[in-house]
């Protein structure tokens, strides 16, 4: 037993947390837990994301890619149609991570969206896709890697459905070990790829449901990793699932991505190993790394660039804005470099210093003055009566229609000083300035120290 | 509800967030060089993503092709010919014309010993310029900038496209990626920028980036 006294959380702590292990909060939540125990504020996070609502899109119509008696015409319709839903889901999940009470279930599911990066048009594989992730986010990582993998959405976009005992395609065998278990050439050969792919023959789907189809399998001996046996494509992952690496590449992965992108060699050990007594409960390696103290440290604090969704999602969250309108939304990915259900391959997205260079910087410091100016526009409109007035804001709504909470935000904020400490992770160099709460909230929040978490 | 009426006002009042504030350029937009570059530019055009190189630029007379793809690999008279083994895609009409103008030239069978077959380890080798047993994480278009390119306030480089390429990368110097060049103009016209410099490295970083030195 060690006689140190258990740390308690500054309010920079918690914000620490909440942000890398969430989508930042609000301000209320922050005095809420400072003060507090880490393991106290995890479990209470962990608490009030343990149910969750769901994130689902109406589709009114049968799946476009089952129906093989339609024209041309129709057919392009329909693939429009499916697209349209993709971006609605897009757009619903994004206000689900606004919304949610605990950002750390959406967190993490984003998180495995971007470590099982997919993408397709088909809005009911997507769908499918999307359950996974959130339902398995805190879940156990053996599940989350079958079900992803029997996914029609990943089996479509590594091809599998093309991966036949006459002629295996090893797509998703080499992804599988490379980006989502045991991380680029760490202890597979080539030739345990090949193997692999004839041991996932015959996996596909039908009509939006996982199937294996024996006539395509090839169930004769492989060999993989030393082993030989006649193995299908669960036989692999369990496999993949028995070899401590996989939990070690994906201890690292969560520290550079939640604690510091230079990684904490000590800290990666103890969550792998803690991944892998528990046969890779999530919670339970979550819970050693954010309530390690190393994770609280001073030089992990304001180091990581957000990432475009992080940036979007967090603004939302800390200062009561809502972004309504889908096309905002998807126009407010796109500038920034990421949009979800479209990562630009099957490794993800890059991170870090690779989110910013000049362009994208200047839109993400212009941001805040886009989503406040439309708030303000929009509350403008609300309380006139002039159709004039409305016809002039029509224009510049177009591009963005955001609503804002004016009570809540001026019950929260008492001075400068406090506006400065909740919203910056770093410290500016540079003077707040502003006569209203509302200018002093953009200023601050163009302010390059902004983009850190 | 007049108290709420009340706040709303007060947010509004004196706000001038909906008027533009004072406008100042990143450094590198302001510098004269771009209104006046003159020379030469050179045009990269990369194309990402499986071709199908045996397809593209075909060994016809290669007895290996016809065995391994009895019904894929064209006939003699279905390729335009550019040599006596080697011929083009019958649909690449036009690059076959600037070959023959003396406008193109083909690197063939470019590869890296003992590939691990990563389609990312191949990227990144060809974008790096490395050799097969190193990872750089520059690339040989930004090392271009930092040997040849000394003055950072120059915009030197550009890439169409939302992330920039490692190519692109140099240690100290980069190309700058921009999908709408007239949004990108604008929001430059926005932005201001302290001219202190940050002891936080991440800060300091993005500091840099927005254009001061």
């Amino acid at each position: 037993m060690s006689n140190k006294p258990i740390m308690r959380c500054t309010q920079l702590q918690v914000q620490h947390l909440l942000l890398r292990a969430g989508f930042g909060d609000s301000c209320e939540k922050v005095k809420q837990y400072t003060g507090s125990k880490p393991a106290q504020i995890f479990e209470s996070e962990l608490k009030s994301c343990a149910t969750f609502r769901e994130v689902h899109v109406d589709m009114d119509f049968t799946n476009p890619y089952t129906n093989n008696q339609m024209n041309q015409v129709d057919r392009q319709m329909m693939a429009q149609k499916g697209r349209n839903a993709v971006k609605e889901l897009n757009t619903l999940w994004i206000k689900e991570m606004v919304s949610a009470s605990s950002g750390l279930r959406e967190k993490m599911a984003f998180f495995w969206h971007d470590h099982f990066a997919c993408r397709s048009q088909n809005p009911i594989f997507m769908q499918g896709y999307l359950d996974v992730i959130r339902g398995q986010a805190l879940g156990n990582f053996g599940d989350l890697l079958r079900a992803v993998s029997k996914s029609p959405a990943m089996l479509q976009y590594l091809n599998n459905q093309q991966n036949k005992k006459t002629a295996p395609n090893e797509n998703f065998a080499r992804e599988v070990m490379e980006l989502f278990t045991l991380g680029r050439d760490q202890g597979y050969t080539e030739k345990d790829i090949s193997e692999a792919a004839r041991a996932f023959t015959g996996w596909g789907f039908r009509k939006g449901v996982f199937m294996e189809r024996p006539y395509f399998h090839d169930d004769g001996i492989k060999t993989i990793m030393g082993k030989s046996g006649n193995f299908n494509g669960d036989d692999v992952l369990n496999l993949l699932l028995e070899n401590k690496r996989t939990a070690k590449y994906i201890a690292e992965k969560w520290v550079r991505y939640f604690v510091h992108p230079s990684g904490n060699t000590k800290l990666e050990i103890k969550v792998a190993d803690e991944l892998y007594s528990t046969n890779y409960d999530i919670k339970r390696g979550l819970q050693i790394m954010f309530m390690s103290e190393v994770f609280y440290a001073k030089k992990n604090i304001g180091v990581r660039i957000k990432s475009p969704i992080e940036l979007i999602v967090s603004v939302q969250r800390q200062l009561h804005v809502q972004i309504e309108d889908q096309n905002s939304l998807i126009f407010l990915q796109r500038m920034l470099g990421q949009i979800l259900f479209d990562p630009p391959n099957v490794s993800g997205w890059p991170d870090g210093k690779d989110w910013v260079d000049s362009a994208t910087l200047m839109f993400r410091m212009n941001l805040p003055k886009l989503i406040f100016r439309a708030a303000l526009i929009q509350s403008e409109l609300a309380g006139s009566f002039d159709d004039n007035d409305k016809f002039k804001m029509a224009g510049k709504l177009k591009k963005l229609r955001s609503n804002i909470d004016f009570d809540r935000l001026s019950d929260e904020f008492e001075d400068l000083d406090q506006l400065n400490s909740y919203l910056l992770q770093v410290n500016s160099i540079s003077k707040t300035t502003g006569n209203s709460l509302i200018d002093q909230i953009v200023d601050i929040t163009s302010k390059p120290e902004f983009q850190l978490c | 509800m007049l108290n709420d009426k009340i706040k709303r006002r007060d947010f509004l009042k004196k706000s001038s967030v909906i008027t533009s504030g004072s406008l100042l350029l990143p450094s590198f937009l302001r510098a004269q060089s771009v209104a006046n570059r003159t020379g030469r530019q050179l045009v990269v055009i990369q194309l990402s993503g499986g071709n199908d190189g045996l397809s593209t630029v075909i060994p016809f007379i290669d007895d290996e092709l016809h065995r391994a793809r009895p019904t894929l690999a064209p006939g003699k008279s279905d390729v335009l010919r550019i040599s006596d083994e080697v011929g083009l895609n019958f649909s690449m009409k036009g690059f076959k014309e600037l070959f023959d103008n003396g406008d193109v030239c083909i690197l063939n069978s470019v590869g890296y010993p003992k590939p691990n077959r990563s389609h990312f380890r191949a990227m990144d080798i060809w974008q790096s310029g490395s050799d097969a047993n190193e990872y750089w994480s520059s690339g040989w278009l930004g090392r271009y900038l930092d040997n040849e390119c000394e003055n950072p306030d120059q915009l030197t480089a550009i890439e169409m496209g939302n992330v920039l390429s490692l190519a692109m990368k140099g240690k100290k110097l980069k190309g700058l990626p921009v999908t709408n060049v007239n949004q990108f103009y604008s929001s430059a016209k926005q932005i201001k920028v302290s001219s202190n410099t940050h002891e936080h490295e991440m800060a300091s970083f993005l500091y840099k980036t927005i254009g001061n030195k």
